[in-house]
């Protein structure tokens, strides 16, 4: 199936569930109305909820979902709907409330039914969900905590808001009501097993070989991998895997694949220290295990074709293009490849010999850009501008090209703007923020 | 180009819902 029939055939699927509540209560035999605030706050309360519901779908890494939808967009995705669920769900009792304030005693825990405790008890975790969330940083979580009480408060949430549907039980008498949130509950269960019992199985059955750890600067590594007992995996280049100690771990990091996608023995990932997790590669010793889970993105040349490349990377966000450069190289691809590598200085650039020699085997030109060069520096300085892009792109030719951009975020925005200032099409930008998922 | 994609959906889907909840309740009420 290719990509754009992909993207609609799930598309499809998750509008029909986020919006299958709505069209239930609209074409379904319904018990009579009441007031139309009490009817509007129901309707977005089950909208909420199938927002919600679904959010367990993209944030699951499913198999053939992995190359449909970049991971940093779904992740984006999921941050704001989730605050857009968390208020209309928010609404429903406000709206009750002030529809009849006589419903307002139903928040005394003491007096009121089940059915009202289970739905402030799914508000109070949904509130958890969405402060633990977006405070992470600011409330000192760290992110493997975070995961582990983010999984906690979702399975609770979801939970109580069941149980406060079912006990009202108004609109849930509808069979076809009563079955659509069976379904839902399913595949909650389903995401559930498929992320904290089948997918680490899989992992464990498909472990690799550290064979070399290669150290690039001084607090950047490549560790080159092989399969163990497999066949290992296939991957395009500028995808990216997690990697992990053990399957089971929450610990578990994102990182690109830098070899030959040509290369079918071994695997590699250039990854620089940024916390625990990474600094425990440093001190490992080759023959350890490491599990893989991957390959995940569509950040690819093989994705979207085009009669040239421009490749524009901050600081580690080269990695992906290290491994796009390889494999057409491999491939003897001869289009034009002009790689823009923007560093503080000329001691973070990773790969700059390796860059060099590659030059001689393609049609690559590469432009650094440093950020704060030393006195006998005579290449780019500063920031990607307009100006550089101007100088280095054929002006006849770059608006057909496919730009990708990889790095931290305050990298990307301002050079998404230079290339669109230049003339080039949105549609031909692709951007990957490798701190997104950290 | 995914992100404004994403963003333009995500407002879509919220309009779009927001007005089926309320035909429905306006429905339920006996309006027309």
């Amino acid at each position: 199936m290719d990509l754009r029939t992909k993207r609609s055939v799930f598309l499809a699927v998750y509008l029909l569930f986020i919006f299958g509540p709505l069209l239930i209560l609209l074409i379904g035999p319904r018990p009579a109305g009441r007031e139309l605030w009490r009817e509007i706050s129901v309707g977005i309360g089950f909208f909420a909820l199938g927002l919600m519901g679904l959010q367990t779908l993209p944030a699951g890494r499913l198999p053939f979902l992995r190359d449909t939808y970049p991971m940093d967009t779904i992740y984006a995705f999921h941050h704001r709907i989730s605050v857009i669920a968390f208020f209309l769900a928010l609404s429903h009792p406000i709206i009750l409330f002030i529809n009849n304030p006589v419903t307002l005693r139903l928040l005394n825990f003491e007096t009121a039914p089940w059915r009202a405790r289970a739905g402030v008890l799914g508000i109070i975790f949904l509130l958890l969900l969405v402060l633990s969330s977006v405070w992470r940083k600011d409330l000192f979580i760290p992110y493997e905590r975070w995961r582990t009480i983010h999984d906690i408060f979702v399975v609770g949430m979801l939970a109580f808001v069941l149980i406060h549907i079912f006990l009202v039980g108004y609109y849930t008498a509808m069979p076809l009501m009563t079955a659509f949130w069976i379904v839902m509950a399913v595949l909650w269960v389903g995401m559930f097993l498929w992320i904290r019992i089948f997918r680490p199985l899989r992992m464990y059955n498909r472990p690799y070989i550290l064979t070399d750890i290669k150290q690039e600067r001084e607090r950047s590594y490549t560790l080159t991998l092989q399969p163990d007992g497999h066949e290992g995996l296939r991957f395009i280049p500028g995808q990216f895997a997690w990697l992990s100690f053990s399957p089971f771990s929450i610990q578990e990091n994102p990182f690109s694949f830098t070899s030959s996608s040509e290369n079918t023995e071994e695997i590699c990932f250039t990854i620089r220290e940024a916390g625990d997790f990474t600094e425990r590669f440093r001190e490992m010793d080759t023959g350890r295990r490491i599990y893989v889970d991957g390959p995940y993105g569509n950040f690819s040349i093989d994705q979207f074709p085009a009669p040239g490349y421009a490749m524009l990377a901050g600081g580690i966000g080269s990695a992906p293009f290290i491994s796009m450069i390889r494999t057409m190289i491999d491939r003897k691809d001869d289009r034009p490849v002009w790689f823009f590598y923007g560093n503080p200085t000329t001691d973070d650039i990773i790969y700059w010999q390796e860059l060099d020699e590659l030059k001689e085997q393609m049609n690559l030109t590469v432009v650094h850009v440093i950020e704060q060069p030393d006195a006998d520096w005579e290449g780019e300085t500063g920031y990607i501008t307009q100006k550089i892009l101007e100088k280095y792109l054929p002006e006849g030719e770059r608006n057909e090209y496919i730009y990708f951009l990889c790095g931290p975020v305050p990298m990307i925005d301002p050079v998404e703007k230079a290339i669109l200032k230049m003339g080039a099409p949105q549609r031909n930008i692709y951007t990957e923020q490798y701190d997104v998922m950290g | 180009m995914e992100r404004i994609y994403a963003f333009r959906l995500l407002v879509f889907m919220t309009v779009a819902a927001l007005a089926l909840v309320v035909i429905f309740a306006l429905l339920q009420v006996g309006y027309p």
